[in-house]
């Protein structure tokens, strides 16, 4: 058993035990539509205070349990359960994964809707995107002009292919 | 049952138009090449699409998607026989005899058993779906809401536990879907709950924007997380396969065929389940289990048939019942919804002809797997020497836009983004995204057949387990949670590994 997966189990246990109290404080303090006559066991509280409290539960058997859970590929072959698949340890590259969440982020997140033309602020994401992040595991990514050609014309083409699409032919109005 | 075929015949010729073809070949094409890239799964394909069929034909929307989903879960099998990387994770099954068959220099023999498994689940899949869901709807025509409350919730349980390696954790992930869906004005009073004073809040989250988070942008962020190399892609000769390889193993197909609607007509379960599930009872079964692993045709088709097969069976409780039958069903109800289609027990009152239509949809959609997976196998491969690098930020692009074009709103967008990350984050941890959708999609259910159900029994809870059917749903829920108490699931396990020795036994009797 992985000690380090057990504290991170028993970390997430803690905060989803916590958000099932806040979920549960939450639904409490509803109102209840007393003065509509309804049936207190309708409440809109009721049913999301009883998720709360399921995942609660749950949350302290993650808390309270001494071994992690897992289903290992080899067991799936003789009938256990498949799982969804997930990134392994080693294949983790967290410096990668922050760099394209930023890029993201600020596209989508913060630049969408400030006024900045949508193809153009699109352009300059997909650009700088495909630049900063290759196949190396170079964080960012060495330049390459090569490449940032390449980049420059997926860039510009998708960009304008996106605007015109949802512009001209869905009629959405784009941010 | 002749009304039944005069409506399939209507639904195959309703879709013979110029228009319609192209529309099906050509979704099926992109569903099969999406599939073979590793990191777009069926779920973040049909997803998109839902966004860029927005505007089209109800009929015409659903067909692109229903033929996206049967190509994808296909075109996953290429990967997982040439790179043993399952291109979605219904694959990954084949990806065990597949991948020793390529290395045997048998790799087109091995795409051939493919095709077939596939093409003849399909097949089998769309016979049931004909068959069953007129039936199930009939009967699902007496479900209460206490029956429909157990449904959904039965649906998140069965995800959790199946989905996820750690049950408890996909438990929370299918809760934490349920409760998303309540944020917002509730479906009996219309009181906002948790919408803290925002009006967007109280419109509720977006279904759409917060599947496109949860299998888009997690999966982009995913990807690009990852070391990654460009695969190269062994020699292979002729796919066309060989008519013994499929006569040899009649029985397997027909098994592995049942297995799969059957999983898959199971709320929440999904396509992998069911390849995993038929690869385990062929291997169980086989005359010849110590070939399994080492490059069994019989695995493989068992594997490919199973996941292919389970494509209509989950489309079966997603129609008769609006509960669907796994991830990818989910996304598929909800552009059913967008697009004005009730799916549900009055499907078949009302528009009875749109079950035919989608049994027709998958017709087609079989058809363009034969007809690619045959002949058009060395450019179908070249999608895997794309760089990924140069693949995720377009598709975030179109995440971006998709969740934008829904309602013209930025905070769909934020809900995405949002979404996008949490899910990310959560799988890092072992919490599963397949669970959590299921929540989103069936918390609307859950929330207001409970509350129907306690107003109709005036605040008594004996009805939900004292009827026969919900006492038998009940017990299922109850069974799902307790057999993953150690203790419980060592004696569970037991009895089901002598259950198994014993009809081995009396097959190789026979």
């Amino acid at each position: 058993m992985n000690a380090r997966t057990l504290t991170a189990d028993r970390t997430g246990g803690l905060i989803w035990i916590v958000f099932g109290a806040a979920v549960i404080y939450g639904s409490w303090a509803m109102d209840r539509l007393e003065s509509l006559g309804i049936p207190p066991s309708t409440a809109p509280g009721v049913v999301p205070g009883l998720l709360g409290a399921f995942i609660i539960v749950f949350g302290l058997v993650l808390v309270l349990r001494r071994e992690t859970v897992s289903t290992p590929a080899f067991d799936q072959a003789d009938g256990g359960a498949p799982i969804e698949p997930a990134p392994t340890k080693s294949d983790f590259n967290a410096k990668r994964a922050a760099l394209s969440a930023f890029l993201c982020l600020a596209y989508g997140g913060a630049l969408l809707g400030s006024g900045i033309p949508y193809w153009l602020l699109t352009t300059a994401f997909l650009f700088l995107h495909i630049v900063l992040l290759d196949e190396t595991s170079d964080v960012p990514a060495r330049f390459n002009l090569r490449r940032a050609i390449t980049a420059a014309i997926l860039a510009s083409a998708f960009a304008t292919a996106v605007t015109l699409v949802f512009q001209y032919i869905f009629l959405v109005r784009l941010p | 049952m002749f009304d039944g075929l005069v409506m399939f015949v209507n639904g195959v010729a309703g879709y013979l138009t110029p228009t319609s073809l192209a529309l099906a070949f050509g979704s099926t094409l992109l569903g099969i090449l999406a599939g073979c890239m590793p990191g777009l799964s069926a779920t973040l394909v049909i997803t998109l699409l839902t966004t860029l069929t927005l505007k089209m034909q109800p009929n015409q929307a659903i067909l692109v998607l229903v033929c996206a989903y049967n190509g994808a879960i296909y075109g996953g099998s290429r990967t997982a026989i040439l790179l043993n990387i399952p291109g979605t994770a219904a694959n990954a099954a084949a990806c065990i005899d597949g991948y020793q068959l390529a290395r045997q220099g048998q790799a087109g023999r091995a795409m051939g058993i493919a095709t077939t498994g596939s093409v003849v689940g399909t097949l089998f899949g769309l016979v049931c779906l004909a068959l069953f869901t007129p039936l199930l709807g009939e009967i699902a025509l007496k479900f209460g809401a206490f029956e429909f409350f157990w449904l959904a919730l039965l649906g998140v349980v069965l995800s959790g536990n199946v989905v996820a390696a750690d049950p408890i954790k996909g438990w929370i992930a299918g809760f934490l879907g349920l409760l998303v869906a309540g944020v917002g004005q509730d479906g009996m009073y219309a009181y906002e709950r948790f919408a803290f004073g925002n009006a967007d809040l109280a419109g509720g989250f977006g279904l759409i924007p917060v599947l496109v988070g949860a299998f888009g942008f997690s999966e982009v962020l995913t990807v690009m997380s990852e070391r990654f190399a460009r695969p190269k892609i062994m020699e292979f000769g002729s796919a066309i396969p060989r008519i013994m390889d499929v006569l040899k193993y009649w029985r397997t197909i027909i098994r592995s065929g049942v297995i799969g609607v059957w999983i898959g007509i199971l709320p929440g379960v999904g396509e992998d389940m069911a390849a995993w599930s038929s690869y385990a009872t062929a291997k169980r079964l086989s005359k010849n289990p110590e070939e399994y692993g080492k490059g069994s045709i019989e695995g493989l088709m068992a594997a490919e048939t199973g996941d292919n097969a389970s494509v209509p069976g989950g489309i079966i409780p997603a129609l008769a019942l609006a509960i669907p039958g796994s991830a990818p069903c989910a996304v598929l109800l909800a552009a059913m919804i967008i697009h004005g289609v009730q799916a549900g027990p009055m499907l078949m009152v009302e528009n009875p002809q749109f079950v035919f239509d989608v049994v027709a949809m998958v017709l087609f959609s079989t058809l363009g797997i034969l007809f690619f997976g045959l002949f058009f196998i060395k450019p179908l491969l070249k999608i895997t020497q794309i760089p990924r690098s140069l693949m995720m930020p377009l598709i975030f692009v179109l995440c971006v836009i998709g969740s934008y074009a829904l309602s013209s709103r930025l905070f769909d967008v934020y809900t995405m983004l949002g979404f996008g990350a949490l899910i990310f984050v959560m799988r890092r941890y072992g919490y599963p995204a397949a669970p959590f959708v299921l929540g989103i999609v069936l918390g609307d259910i859950l929330d207001k057949n409970l509350r129907r159900g306690l107003v109709l029994s005036d605040g008594d809870i004996l009805p939900f387990i004292t009827r026969p059917l919900s006492a038998l749903l009940a017990l299922l829920v109850i069974y799902t949670f307790v057999t993953n108490v150690p203790s419980v699931h060592a004696v569970v396990t037991r009895w089901r590994k002598s259950l198994f020795a014993g009809i081995a036994r009396r097959m190789g009797r026979a």
